[in-house]
């Protein structure tokens, strides 16, 4: 698609052809470039020839053509579709409003939420070890190599636990989450969507936030800190093993600094981001499930879009939330 | 029992209903028939309140189903049965579990009285046996079946059945007509059925009528209905 000076689109580079062909523009062409479609557009624009003959052409070309979209028509698109992100942006902000109310109404369905602090909860745990221990490791290594260099390695315990406490562990449990279970609710409210089974629910009298939504949220808001909490040990602990047992860091060292450095504050600030992750992991992977098929097209291909959709942006959210909290707490 | 006024709907500025006017008396059985995309599991959908009219209304019970919300809603689906084409059983649940659903959320029955009125019910479709079979483990007729046990596990007072036997064998698409005709005659509820196949339907129904052109072209009795000379009507029933 090509954007011309006199506001008008053409769909196709052969079009802009076809048009300065018939003002005889070919031999002027053949001077610049062989393939110069969009070239002669752009480079001539200041030829005040070519701009009137163009323009002219152009003009002619828009009154016989369908296919040209007049410059109004683009900023109508342009607006509608600004609209139309902005609608789903209050939509989204709706969604989560109406879920904390729900989550503040009983009766809470808890055999739902139950299964939904072991699905997003207790399945993760092994995830969560592996990618703590082999975080803290790798921090292990990395600390100790720029620590020894200012010959501060006895700070090593301090760093890899600050790191892990503040911010490795909240981001990359929540990222972890975020693939594993936040992608699995997506999907499975998705499909529920698609098979009209959330038709069926509100059919019964049900509200669909009460049994899909809330449940999701709530054990979000619970298994996030405690997933964060077990990778932050986890890899204290794997830390202490490259930096105290392989390069000779002492346990006392280790352990005696980070009791020192790392405070209750700390700590308190590692729960609040992943609490708060816990929160946008829920918000986003549910949304995107149950507006599936209205926001991202239908059948398979809009649950999967919707799938990816949800991964995506609850990462990136976890990220620029991340971010301002950490400028907020810090 | 179920009145429709001059229902207006459009979806991406294509205009699907331009004035749909309805009235389905109570106990009455009202096959709703018309080409494929014309808008029949829309009007449907409006009359079990998923979805909103633009203008005009849709009354049932004497209640605005537009503008119903909260427990006023509720109170209205909680005397309405609906058969989805698709079934709409919860399929991380077994068959049994989909038709104790609604029982176990909407009523303080206890445990033995939902088992014996579900098993009821199972056997009342012909279920009997496959309690724990989830549904992708059942045939697309015993899914029906499941949904249809599912649906009228509350006695409904009203009935909405969207294509019943789309995607059947002639056999058992029949067996699903005669099991809604004799869950009709054992409840007496007011029920729309949307359907392609009119001639197995029209002897279980008392009216029949037609959505051409985004309004009820033709309504009236299967009799009424066939005899009519109306070419949306031939062209319909094959007879161009």
């Amino acid at each position: 698609m090509h954007r011309c000076f006199t506001g008008c689109v053409f769909s196709r580079s052969s079009e802009i052809l076809d048009s300065i062909n018939r003002t005889k523009v070919q031999e002027r062409r053949n001077d610049f470039h062989p393939k110069l479609d969009s070239y002669i557009l752009t480079e001539n624009i200041q030829n005040p020839w070519f701009r009137r003959t163009a323009y002219r052409n152009i003009l002619t070309y828009a009154a016989s053509s369908a296919k040209l979209r007049p410059m109004s028509d683009i900023i109508k698109r342009f607006g509608a579709s600004t609209i139309d992100y902005i609608r789903r942006m209050g939509v989204m902000g709706l969604f989560l409003f109406k879920a904390v109310l729900f989550m503040g109404i009983p009766p809470l369905k808890l055999g739902r939420f139950f299964k939904q602090i072991r699905f997003i909860g207790m399945q993760s745990v092994v995830v969560i070890l592996l990618t703590g221990a082999f975080s803290g490791m790798v921090l292990g290594f990395q600390g100790f190599y720029s620590l020894s260099r200012f010959g501060s390695d006895a700070f090593l315990g301090p760093m890899v636990g600050l790191a892990l406490i503040k911010e490795l562990g909240p981001v990359i449990s929540a990222l972890m989450v975020t693939g594993r279970a936040g992608s699995a609710i997506a999907a499975e409210i998705g499909i529920m969507r698609m098979s009209e089974q959330i038709d069926a629910l509100e059919l019964m009298g049900l509200n669909p936030y009460r049994y899909l939504v809330v449940p999701n949220l709530l054990a979000a808001m619970i298994s996030l800190p405690l997933l964060t909490a077990i990778f932050d040990v986890v890899g204290i602990f794997g830390g202490y093993l490259i930096g105290g047992k392989l390069l000779g860091v002492g346990a006392g060292t280790y352990f005696g600094e980070m009791a020192s450095y790392v405070e209750m504050t700390d700590i308190m600030e590692g729960i609040y981001k992943s609490f708060s992750f816990g929160i946008i992991i829920a918000w986003v992977c549910c949304f995107k499930g149950y507006y599936a098929g209205i926001f991202t097209g239908f059948g398979s291909e809009g649950v999967s879009r919707a799938t990816t959709q949800a991964v995506v942006l609850s990462s990136v959210l976890i990220l620029v939330w991340d971010y301002f909290m950490t400028s907020i707490l810090f | 029992m179920i009145q429709i006024d001059n229902l207006l709907k459009s979806f991406d500025g294509h205009e699907v209903f331009k004035g749909i006017s309805l009235e389905i008396p109570k106990g009455l059985v009202l096959a709703l028939i018309g080409r494929s995309g014309c808008g029949k599991s829309v009007l449907l959908k409006h009359v079990a309140g998923l979805i909103k009219p633009e203008k005009g209304r849709v009354v049932v019970n004497g209640k605005e189903m537009g503008t119903a919300r909260g427990k006023a809603l509720v109170a209205l689906r909680d005397r309405l049965g609906f058969l989805f084409q698709g079934g709409a059983l919860f399929d991380s649940m077994n068959v049994f579990e989909n038709v104790a659903f609604p029982l176990k959320e909407k009523t303080r029955l206890s445990h033995q009285l939902i088992q014996a009125r579900v098993l009821k019910e199972l056997e009342n479709v012909g279920l009997s046996g496959s309690e724990y079979k989830y549904p992708s483990q059942i045939s697309g007729g015993m899914v029906k079946r499941a949904a249809l046990a599912r649906s009228l596990v509350g006695d409904p007072e009203i009935m909405l059945i969207d294509e019943p036997t789309t995607g059947l064998d002639p056999v058992t698409g029949q067996s699903i007509i005669q099991l809604i005709d004799s869950c009709h005659q054992r409840l007496h509820f007011t029920g729309i059925i949307v359907t392609h196949e009119i001639s197995r339907v029209s002897p279980i129904v008392d009216r029949i009528a037609m959505l051409h052109e985004g309004v009820i072209w033709v309504e009236g009795t299967p009799s009424e209905f066939f005899s009519s000379k109306d070419p949306a009507v031939r062209a319909f029933l094959g007879d161009t």
